[in-house]
């Protein structure tokens, strides 16, 4: 199914290149590629309807249109094979195929995606949010940020800053926000968006320096929060999961953090960072053994759904 | 498109009852008896006043039964849509129903979207309400993509769902 969803994946672009993803925008490629998909992941797996456990799709949260669009083909389809349905939320998908391809057992999660920007541990049947973005996500900052400076969105924008960041050499002091266990990005995002063009006239800085310093200041803000939760649990494990986790500065600073408290980082690569079905698949396999159901009377989408919200009773 | 007005009338209560000029010309659901039918038969009201109706002639009710009118304004405005899709089956039809209603808002909010799907037999029965035309459009746009990925699908699996010997209790 992840090798199905990869395929896809020069549809992204398009759908970023004007102002990010709009809702109906996504929900019409759902909708185009869905069957497609749906069938050249039976074939390429060699199985039938027959062969299937449980349909899980993504409950939430997210932008609504694109999640009713994929509900209302699992509803129909789990109605069709009457198979079970099992309603994933999608933070729990990234942290579920986390912890199955790198094998970390209890980390302290650091979810950093353009929507969501976490910190997640785990304890008694929940996955407990230490800390959060107060406002916006850091994908949601750096995405924001590449269009003020014009940065091209092929293959996408953060990407794109991470490259030109390595070539920056000066670091531009930019607000740095750690409200206790939460950040807060808004505010340099708006800083930048007021200083930026005088400071690149006037040759005070490069946009290489810009994206350089926004990197390091972002992602120190994520490691201090990262840190504290770790401290707080007592953890020997960091996992970064969600489509910021690519970003290989960040692994490299949440790496010395790790290395200097004797504890250890993991991180996937973009097969598995970035939102994918086999995810919510994982996520929903494990749901699905633990004996989650989701009846159709309560299959409904919720844009809002948190991480703690969901009893995780597949884990001890 | 079936014209408002020739609704199959019949039942008890009259599509003019108390309430107010529901049941006027143009005015969709205001039938006094069943919903509109025919194959693919769609119908949009314009605004009006009063109480709306629902296909019985009742005072129109949200999915859980209640009336959400209750504290309208006596001069607001409800814009309403009606679109029936036969299906080959009540089987098929309910199918449908179960898939596209689970995202329908649970109790009707004044200015906000009401969406009802009903099924009688075959025929399943879509109904779009709200007090803004452009809300309306974008609900009636949303709802006829919701409805065709879902007759994509099931075109698709149904030949062979049906070819399943049967395998008990079913959703």
């Amino acid at each position: 199914m992840a090798r199905c969803w990869r395929t896809r994946g020069g549809l992204t672009s398009r759908l970023l290149a004007q102002v990010g993803f709009l809702p109906g925008d996504t929900a019409r490629h759902h909708r185009a590629v869905i069957l497609d998909l749906l069938q050249e992941a039976l074939t390429e797996s060699g199985l039938t309807s027959q062969d299937i456990d449980c349909i899980a799709y993504t409950k939430g949260p997210g932008m609504g249109a694109p999640l009713v669009s994929v509900a209302v083909v699992a509803r129909t389809v789990a109605q069709l094979w009457n198979k079970p349905l099992v309603g994933v939320n999608h933070c729990i998908g990234h942290i579920e195929m986390g912890r199955l391809i790198t094998g970390a057992t209890s980390p302290t999660v650091l979810y950093v995606s353009g929507g969501n920007t976490q910190v997640i541990a785990y304890s008694e049947h929940r996955y407990r949010i230490f800390g959060e973005t107060i406002d916006i996500a850091v994908g949601n900052c750096l995405d924001r940020f590449a269009r003020v400076l014009k940065i091209s969105n092929d293959p996408s924008p953060g990407y794109n800053i991470e490259q030109m960041a390595k070539r920056g050499k000066k670091l531009v002091e930019l607000p740095y926000t750690v409200k206790g266990m939460d950040v807060s990005f808004s505010g340099i995002l708006s800083f930048i968006e007021d200083v930026a063009h005088r400071m690149l006239a006037t040759g005070e800085c490069t946009p290489e320096d810009l994206c350089f310093s926004l990197q390091e200041t972002v992602f120190a803000m994520l490691v201090e929060i990262t840190e504290r939760a770790m401290a707080h649990c007592g953890s020997q494990e960091a996992l970064i999961v969600g489509g910021v986790g690519c970003n290989v500065r960040l692994q490299e600073m949440m790496a010395t953090m790790c290395q200097e408290r004797g504890a250890r980082l993991f991180a996937t690569d973009e097969r598995f960072c970035i939102d994918n079905g086999a995810m919510i698949a994982q996520a929903g396999w494990e749901m699905f053994r633990a004996g989650h159901r989701t009846p159709l009377s309560d299959s409904g989408v919720t844009q809002r759904y948190r991480t703690d919200e969901v009893e995780v009773t597949w884990r001890d | 498109m079936q014209a408002a007005g020739q609704g199959t009338g019949g039942s008890t209560g009259d599509a003019d009852g108390p309430g107010g000029n529901a049941g006027g010309p143009g005015e969709a659901g205001a039938t006094g008896g069943r919903g509109p039918r025919g194959a693919g038969a769609a119908r949009a009201s314009g605004p009006r006043g009063g109480a709306p109706r629902g296909p019985h002639g009742g005072a129109a009710s949200a999915q859980d039964g209640r009336c959400p009118c209750g504290a309208r304004r006596p001069d607001s405005r409800l814009l309403e849509f009606y679109l029936t899709m036969p299906f080959a089956t009540p089987m098929e039809a309910e199918l449908a129903r179960r898939s596209l209603a689970r995202d329908a808002p649970p109790l009707p909010v004044p200015g906000v979207l009401l969406k009802e799907f009903t099924v009688c037999g075959n025929i399943l029965t879509i109904r779009l309400m709200a007090a803004d035309h452009r809300q309306l459009q974008l609900s009636i746009s949303s709802c006829l993509q919701q409805l065709s990925l879902l007759m994509w699908i099931t075109q698709c699996f149904l030949p062979v769902f049906l070819a399943q010997p049967p395998s008990g209790q079913r959703r």
